[in-house]
């Protein structure tokens, strides 16, 4: 037993050996635990940040004017007036995603009862931002007539007063810079571990390993710890020095318990890399799979679209991958301050899925050698 | 001492004192003059074998190379002539600064790589259908589906006829009602729950008698964009069940705003992620797979050593990198089309645009992208680190600063930057505009100068930044 472990354990540390030397390489972690997180944290604001908006005024009167007023930064980007030609051109190029048309004669309706049409041009090929956007609008313009007016708010009979769990403000540097990590994680230890094995073969070098007297397991064993220590090592400083440091994430849950899942989902990630390299037999075809793989991961499992709206089919099979529940996991620590007895399913999801992984690779190791 | 000689010095003294075997291969006589024995071959067939004193003797020579010369003349029955050397002497070679010749030599070289290994072949464009199938139904901006709870301590009819006009709208999906604040917290905190209601005892009363009564509703904001669209949901389902009540109430339905606001979705009337989506799935599998198949083409020479046919030979930076850059720049076609059309087909996305425009700006963009690929290629050393660069450069731009969600004039600081000059910007917002308004060749020019200048510039850095020499 203690044999095997010391195979196990010099095998990693030949690894890393191999790492340290290709110096791209280790650039290419540091930055991406490091200035990736910060500048996908600040820098993408999933709620609604500076759209562009502009107004079609055909009224010029007082009360257009004060209309136009009411949307500035951050929230909006005011293009300015515009005719009616600019806005089918700017809209068609992409400058504007809301064009606000008033028509003529509008404060004279609105001065004498009636109740004109004002009309709202979305670009509805811009989801995100055209969703939020409009409620948005159309509620700022009725809160701006009903003051410009100083017509006494209506009193409604009942008063929804909706607040935010977790995140009040509604902080997107929150949001972003963990899942950013998340992404990190998944694409580096997958591609770390399954390159190195893809290296072995092509260098022919995986010839010498097996005429050691050691076992497959240990081989692969060996990869899996050793890249995964590098992947968790980097976390760990992202974390502490990115996330809470640098971009002053206040993180609601216990951290050891978000590393130890972090280890799971290693496990998981490194195991189906060296799956994914016992198919291709060549780095080219690795890449594409690679490719073909991690893009689901990072845009399907949660971290940038919402989980519970895909649909379901895709939903069950997402679930078979072990980011997705890493991702619920990541979520419900680091933000909600979820405790063991919480997470504790999506641990042992990830933790059974990185089993199912491990084996099956090793299998294909095993099978690819004869 | 000539080197030459010192290598010799070593190799005999390991054959004598070490009792090593050596075999060596050369065409030098004086060479094959040291050795213990040699044998004589022409096209792979051993014309005699001896020491090199017994084979001179044989033939009766003065010198190895005469003998050498008859045993060749025997073999061939030709005459060997001063002639012949004279020749390839006198062959004037005329070394070009560029030449097509070389280029497509490169050309077909990497072509025949391509072909010959049909399962890369079959990755790139069965994976390319593969992510679009899965993104195009996966990425979607709609939210919906939406776990919600409700904490009623009222229990009059007036509290369920509120929550009825909630849990009946499509966006939510009513879970078993909640019991107590301390349930709620723990089972949002799960993620079970991401909307919780609580209707305050006396809400029924109040309602009745006409004064305000506030209901609190709790979103779950670890998603801020999700938490911002469900709190837009339930303002909207908020005031519908205030018209509906002041209808039964009044008997008809008061005007909140002084002003009506009609809302024209443009270009995508039925609001459908789908058709916004698609159209920014395709320039997205148009730089990974194309840059990535690139960057480890060249990598991959340099680490299996076949880069000394770039080092040893005339082919000029331009030349190896253009001519290696063509194949995959016509299987990058390939794939568009393929993709264009699966998307037009199948998901029935509406095209309203021109489609040799379209083609002529995914040619530029995939000249583009394979660029980037060659240009990561010019400075990785291994395979592992080509791929890990063209990920790293790639994937976090495309995804968050290409204008894929949100327009990039949204986007603030370091990102704002790289959306700007990233070509992915350029081409998701051509695509965009010939498939869902068809925007015509004016209204793209700037886009397509934007990728024409990505061009320039990237083909410039690798040439650059090439070496013709290992280091």
């Amino acid at each position: 037993m203690k044999k095997h472990l010391l195979n196990i354990f010099r095998f990693g540390i030949k690894e890393l050996r191999i790492l340290w030397h290709d110096k791209t390489m280790v650039i290419l972690i540091a930055w991406s635990f490091s200035f990736a997180i910060y500048v996908g944290a600040t820098s993408v604001s999933t709620e609604l940040h500076h759209a562009p908006i502009a107004f079609v005024d055909q009224d010029r009167s007082s009360m257009s004017r004060y209309l136009r007023d009411a949307f500035y930064p951050p929230s909006f980007k005011m293009m300015g007036v515009i005719s009616q030609n600019q806005m089918d051109r700017g809209m068609d190029a992409g400058e504007y995603t809301f064009v606000v048309v008033i028509p003529s004669g509008f404060e004279k309706d609105i001065l004498s009862g009636k109740v004109p049409d004002i009309q709202l041009n979305i670009d509805a090929t811009r989801m995100t931002q055209a969703g939020i956007g409009a409620g948005y609008i159309q509620q700022i313009i009725s809160k701006e007539l009903t003051t410009f007016l100083q017509k006494p708010e209506t009193i409604l009979p009942i008063n929804l007063i909706t607040r935010m769990k977790y995140n009040p403000n509604r902080e997107s540097t929150w949001f972003g810079g963990v899942m950013e990590i998340i992404n990190n994680i998944a694409m580096l230890s997958i591609m770390l571990s399954g390159a190195a094995l893809i290296r072995e073969r092509e260098h022919g070098t995986l010839e010498h390993l097996l005429v050691l007297p050691v076992s497959v397991a240990e081989i692969m064993l060996g990869k899996v710890w050793s890249m995964g220590l590098v992947v968790l090592s980097a976390v760990t400083f992202a974390l502490i020095f990115v996330v809470e440091g640098v971009l002053g994430v206040p993180l609601a849950g216990s951290l050891p318990l978000f590393l130890a899942g972090t280890l799971l989902a290693l496990f998981a990630t490194t195991s189906l890399g060296i799956l994914m390299a016992t198919i291709a037999r060549t780095m080219p075809q690795f890449g594409l799979i690679f490719i073909m793989t991690i893009l689901p991961i990072m845009i399907l499992s949660g971290t940038m679209t919402p989980f519970e709206s895909m649909p379901q089919a895709l939903q069950y099979f997402m679930h078979l991958v072990p980011t997705s529940h890493f991702v619920s996991f990541a979520q419900a620590v680091l933000y909600r301050g979820a405790g063991f007895d919480i997470v504790w399913m999506d641990m042992l999801w990830i933790f059974l899925i990185g089993m199912v992984f491990f084996f099956f690779a090793l299998a294909m190791f095993k099978k690819s050698l004869n | 001492m000539r080197y030459v000689d010192k290598f010799w010095k070593l190799l005999i003294d390991l054959a004598r004192n070490d009792g090593v075997t050596i075999f060596i291969s050369t065409h030098f006589m004086n060479e094959g003059e040291r050795c213990d024995r040699i044998s004589l071959m022409h096209q792979g067939k051993v014309l005699d074998s001896d020491t090199p004193k017994v084979l001179t003797q044989k033939r009766g020579k003065e010198t190895l190379e005469e003998a050498f010369i008859e045993y060749l003349e025997e073999a061939t029955q030709e005459k060997i002539s001063e002639t012949e050397v004279k020749l390839t002497e006198n062959s004037t070679y005329k070394h070009k600064r560029f030449s097509t010749r070389r280029l497509f030599g490169y050309s077909y070289r990497e072509s025949l790589e391509l072909v010959r290994d049909p399962v890369r072949l079959a990755f790139a464009l069965v994976g390319m259908v593969f992510l679009l199938f899965v993104m195009g139904f996966g990425i979607t901006m709609d939210v919906d589906d939406l776990r919600f709870s409700v904490l009623d301590q009222d229990q009059s009819p007036q509290s369920r006829a509120y929550i009825q006009n909630i849990s009946g709208s499509r966006y939510f999906l009513e879970q078993s009602p909640l019991h107590s604040q301390l349930e709620l917290d723990s089972r949002m905190k799960s993620g079970e729950l991401s909307v919780a209601i609580v209707i305050p005892s006396g809400f029924g009363k109040s309602l009745l008698k006409g004064e305000q009564v506030n209901v609190s509703a709790w979103a779950d904001g670890t998603m801020p964009f999700r938490g911002e669209t469900v709190s837009g949901y339930l303002t909207g389902m908020h005031y519908d069940y205030i018209m509906q009540l002041a209808n039964q109430t009044l008997g008809y339905v008061p005007t909140l705003s002084p002003a009506n606001i009609e809302m024209r979705y443009r270009y995508n009337p039925g609001f459908k992620s789908l058709d916004a989506m698609v159209p920014a799935i395709i320039p997205m599998l148009l730089i990974f797979v194309p840059s990535i198949l690139m960057a480890l083409s060249v990598v991959r020479e340099k680490e299996m050593g076949s880069i000394t046919n770039f080092y040893a030979t005339p082919v000029t930076k331009l030349e190896f990198l253009i001519g290696k850059q063509l194949p995959y720049i016509i299987v990058s076609m390939i794939g568009f089309f393929g993709l264009v059309a699966l998307s037009i087909l199948l998901f029935d996305v509406p095209f309203k645009g021109s489609l040799s425009l379209f083609t002529l700006a995914a040619l530029l963009y995939v000249i583009t992208t394979t660029g980037i690929g060659l240009l990561i290629s010019s400075f990785a050393q291994t395979q592992i680190a080509a791929l890990a660069g063209t990920a790293i450069i790639t994937l976090l731009p495309t995804i968050n600063f290409s204008g894929l969600k949100d327009p990039v004039s949204s986007l603030e600081g370091v990102g704002a930057m790289v959306g700007t000059i990233f070509p992915v910007t350029y081409f998701i917002n051509i695509s965009r505009g010939i498939f869902s308004k068809a925007v015509d060749f004016v209204g793209l020019y700037h886009d397509l100068l934007a990728l024409l200048i990505a061009i320039v510039v990237i083909t410039t850095g690798s040439v650059l930044l090439l070496q013709k020499q290992e280091r």
